[in-house]
Parts: C-alpha cells; sequence; structure tokens
C-alpha cells in the first residue's frame, strides 16, 4: 500500500467518524505538533509503554 | 504463636479476564485458610456491627471464595485421574479465593450498538469522551498520522542518506541515531520527566521516599515506598499506592491488633481472641498482597547503572552474542531496559563502525546532542508517535487483507484472528504483539475493524484514489493538449 492509500483510507474513516470535519484543513496541525514535541520531551507520551512492560504493577 | 506463624499465607495471581461487558482484573488469592466460614461464625456470634465486623462483611462481598465442591466441577484432571486447579493439586486445596476489579479505562470509550445511532447514523457506533479536550486532540492526532506519509519518507531518505556515508562523522553518528530511534524505536535522551524519587511526609507525618512515574500524573497516585521485615527476619522494599489510602490505614490498625492479640492468645489461650486473631492475621495478608507491591528491581538498577537514550549510549552498550548479531542493551529512560537485535544491515554495519576502538565508557556519538535530533525531526514536524502510529497503522490496514478471507464467527474465532495479524505486525515493527496492539493502531482505525467495516473502505479508498489519479492525469493532458494547441 502506497503512503497516498493510506491517506485515503484515513480520510474515508475520518469522514465516517467525524462527519463534520475537515479534512483538508491545516488549522491547528502546527499547533498539535508543538503541543506534541512538548508531551515527547516531557516523557508523557512513554509512560504506556513502560506500563505494559512492567509485569510488577 | 507458632500457629500464625506456620499458618501458609496467601498465593496471588493477577490476570485480565475477558467479563461479559467488559475486561477486568482478577487477583485470585490460593491458601489452605477457611476464611469464608471463620467470617460468617465471626459475625454470627457478634451481635454489634463493630468496625472489624462491618469491614469484612464489606469486604466478603466483593470477593468470590471457592470450595472443594465447588472446585471439584471446574478443575482439569490429569492422566492419572489427579484434580487440578490453577497448578495445584485439588486435594492440596480448601479453597480459592477470587477478587474482581473493573479494569481501568482509558480517555476514549468506544460504544457499539447494532442499531444506527443518532451520532453515527450510518454506522452505528459513537465515540464517548470524559473530555472535551481529548476529543479534540484525538480527531487531530488522527488526522496527523492520516497526513504523516509523505514527511515521513523525506525525513526516512534524509537519514538513510546520512547513515550510507563513509566514517563516523556527525552525519553518520545523526542518521545512526534517527535509524535507531525509527527501527527500533530506541528513545533520543534518558530524559528528566521520568520516575521522580523524593522524600514527603506522609499521611502519620513520617517522612518517607515517594516514586512517581509520569503516568501517575493524571491516573494514578505518588507510590510510598515501604520498608516491610520479612518472616526470616530479612528487609524486603515495597510500594504503596497513596490511592489505597483506606486499606492501608486498615492495615496498620489490622498489624498492631495482630501483634497484641497473639501476645495475648499466647499468654492465655482464649478460643474467641484465637478466633479473630486468625481471621485478623488472613485478612492482614490479603490486604498485604493487595496494596503493596514489590519494589521493581530496575530502579535499583537504574540508580546503580545510570540511564540512557540514543544520544547518549556507550560502546559498552553494542554487544556481539555471535559473529553476525548486533544487539544494543542498555536501561533506558523509566528504568525500562532496552535489548534489541539490530536487523537493518546498513544499521548494523553503522554501530560496528562507530564502536570500533572504543573504550567501554566511550560514548558512540560524541558529536551529536539532543538539540541537533530535534532539529532535524523539527524540520518535518515529525515526532515519535507520529511514525511509531503510523506505521503500526498502515501496517494494520495491509496485514487485514491477507486475511479478509477469513470471517470470524464467534468472539473466540475473532480472538484468535486478531493474535494472527498481531502477531504478524510485531514481527515487521520488531516489537511484541500486545505492544503493537495497544500502542501502534489507531484505536479508531482498529473499532472499525472490529465492526467488519475496514476491508471494504480500503477497497473504496484504493479504487478512488485510482479514480483521482485518472482524473489528475486526465487533467494534466488536457493541459498539455491545450498547450499543444
Amino acid at each position: 500500500m502506497t503512503n497516498e492509500e493510506f491517506e485515503q483510507v484515513m480520510k474515508e474513516i475520518y469522514y465516517i467518524v467525524w462527519p463534520e470535519g475537515n479534512w483538508d484543513s491545516e488549522e491547528d496541525m502546527e499547533d498539535s505538533y508543538w503541543a506534541g514535541l512538548k508531551e515527547w520531551e516531557s516523557g508523557e507520551d512513554e509512560a504506556d509503554e513502560w506500563w505494559n512492560q512492567e509485569e510488577s504493577f | 504463636m507458632s500457629k500464625i506463624k506456620g499458618k501458609p499465607g496467601l498465593v496471588a495471581t493477577k490476570r485480565t479476564i475477558r467479563g461479559k461487558h467488559a475486561p477486568y482484573q482478577a487477583i485470585r488469592y490460593i491458601s489452605t485458610g477457611d476464611l469464608k466460614k471463620r467470617v460468617k461464625d465471626f459475625l454470627g456470634e457478634r451481635k454489634s456491627r463493630t468496625k472489624v465486623t462491618k469491614y469484612l462483611s464489606t469486604y466478603t462481598n466483593n470477593i468470590d471464595i471457592l470450595y472443594p465442591e465447588e472446585l471439584e466441577q471446574i478443575a482439569k484432571v490429569d492422566k492419572n485421574g489427579e484434580k487440578w486447579f490453577a497448578g495445584k493439586k485439588l486435594s492440596t486445596l480448601k479453597r480459592v479465593t477470587i477478587i474482581k476489579y473493573p479494569e481501568e479505562l482509558g480517555n476514549i470509550e468506544m460504544i457499539f450498538s447494532i442499531k444506527p445511532t443518532e451520532q453515527h447514523p450510518k454506522i452505528g457506533f459513537l465515540l464517548k469522551y470524559t473530555k472535551e479536550r481529548d476529543k479534540v486532540s484525538s480527531v487531530i492526532k488522527f488526522k496527523r498520522v492520516g497526513k504523516a506519509g509523505p514527511r515521513i519518507q523525506k525525513w526516512k531518505e534524509d537519514y538513510e542518506k546520512k547513515l550510507d556515508k563513509k566514517g563516523t562523522n556527525f552525519d553518520k553518528q545523526l542518521g545512526t541515531i534517527m535509524a535507531l530511534m525509527h527501527k527500533h524505536d530506541i528513545r533520543v535522551g534518558s530524559g528528566s520527566g521520568g520516575i521522580k524519587e523524593g522524600i514527603v511526609k506522609t499521611e502519620d507525618l513520617k517522612p518517607r521516599m515517594v516514586v512517581r512515574h509520569p503516568k501517575w500524573k493524571s491516573s494514578t497516585y505518588p507510590h510510598v515506598v515501604i520498608e516491610k521485615k520479612m518472616a526470616d527476619g530479612s528487609k524486603e522494599l515495597f510500594l504503596r499506592s497513596v490511592e489505597h489510602q483506606d486499606k492501608a490505614e486498615r492495615l496498620t490498625w489490622v498489624t498492631s491488633r495482630v501483634k497484641s492479640l497473639a501476645k495475648r492468645v499466647v499468654k492465655k489461650p482464649d478460643p474467641e481472641l484465637q478466633k479473630e486473631l486468625n481471621i485478623l492475621t488472613e485478612e492482614q495478608l490479603v490486604l498485604e498482597t493487595e496494596i503493596l507491591k514489590p519494589y521493581p528491581k530496575t530502579y535499583t538498577e537504574m540508580t546503580r547503572l545510570g540511564h540512557y537514550g540514543a544520544t547518549q549510549l556507550e560502546a559498552r552498550h553494542v554487544k556481539y552474542p555471535a559473529p553476525d548479531e548486533v544487539w544494543v542493551d542498555f536501561i533506558g529512560k523509566s528504568a525500562v531496559r532496552w535489548k534489541r537485535q539490530i536487523t537493518d544491515p546498513k544499521l548494523k554495519d553503522a554501530i560496528r563502525e562507530l564502536q570500533k576502538g572504543k573504550s567501554d565508557n566511550e560514548t558512540l556519538f560524541p558529536e551529536v546532542e539532543y538539540r541537533n535530533v530535534r532539529k532535524m525531526t523539527n524540520k518535518y514536524k515529525i515526532l515519535p508517535k507520529d511514525f511509531r502510529t503510523f506505521d503500526g497503522t498502515k501496517s494494520f490496514t495491509e496485514t487485514i487483507q491477507k486475511f479478509s478471507s477469513e470471517n470470524p464467527e464467534n468472539a473466540k474465532e475473532l480472538k484468535l484472528l486478531k493474535k494472527k495479524i498481531f502477531k504478524e505486525i510485531s514481527q515487521k515493527l520488531g516489537n511484541q504483539p500486545g505492544m503493537a496492539e495497544k500502542a501502534y493502531v489507531d484505536p479508531v482505525v482498529k473499532s472499525i475493524w472490529y465492526e467488519g467495516r475496514l476491508e471494504k473502505i480500503v477497497r473504496v479508498a484504493k479504487k478512488s484514489y485510482v479514480i483521482l489519479l485518472d482524473l489528475i492525469k486526465g487533467r494534466q493532458s488536457n493541459v498539455e493538449r491545450r498547450g499543444v494547441l
């Protein structure tokens, strides 16, 4: 599957789940990147995997 | 005292059970005691509902106790006719206690219905969020992953060029770090946002060491470190969540009560006191097993050895168990041990080259710092979460097509199919099937597949993409034609 085909699949699903959404709009995407970067740097995005690996918890 | 000391303890096993409505955690305690009967006797003989009786009656409502006659019906029989339950001979068991807890739910609850819902008349399921903020970020994250393909492709081409360079210069080092991040999911740095330790004053106003994991910021509570004296006199560290404060208080009371009762019973035998002592001793064991968790050895190891990320790897972290095998093995962020076999031939060569001639504690990437990594990912606006979910979700949509001829008719068949799919995905991603399912595939895409709709969407999307391409090509040829004309 090419990247373009995959994007098309995601777009189809997007409009099924969020019919009111706008796939082509780039609004919030930039903000989301910086928010994600902050999350990445704080280490919060890694918590889930840590949780899965620690059997004792 | 000898009776108490010689009394067999409880063995606890924790597992996830697929419930009728939702999965739940079951903790099974196996004991040779006879709690339920004694609790009943104890409650029956006491007229007033004291603190003890009230607590015990609440407690026994939450647990399920199976007696031999009930165990007989569900026990497994071996070739010799011997009956077994949970790996123990039935003849050695007096009862089994099962305690049920609902499993923690995430931020998103997916509710499926057979009939279409008002919100989603087309497919009949809706997403329920606990917070509006989560809904917004979930929609944007989904879109980010869907659109990440071209950016990830460019980033990959860029770092692979760097990886191809000869020697051990800055570019080669940076390319190697990027490949370790992408292909083996290795973190950039050891980070400061991992486990935090500190001293606080607890409810009993005693200073205690506290450990806090980033995960616990939002969902759970800090854990207090407890030093416990074991039966053989040795001391071991345990963690206790502050969440279980009420039970911890109860445990403190029960422990001191057991101690004083034991002294009195030894001094002057009293059947009434002995009865209470037996119950409380068992309750003490149950509470301890439930709220105290062993202090993870990796914490100690982390403190002793330090913790590392890709940019800080040292020569000693590279291992060659066989001449053609290259492994990286180190303690990473949050005390997680990262042990990964490097499978990509180019990456293997690069690591060999960068490690060559270096002493154990010498760094593999002396010229690269975290800011260099960030600069490169910023250029393509790529986050580890993006390429992780992109690779997992794309791999999922590809893999389900392979199994599209299989039509599971019940939950068991669906489970088996899911197992096969994620086994294949995890082989591609180089992780474990459970990890691939939990952390790599977008939950919305997974839910669409559960509904049996993903295969069709992929077919439609592929078709509409072909039409789109034809349209673009048609437009281009029209333009060309017009240009010619």
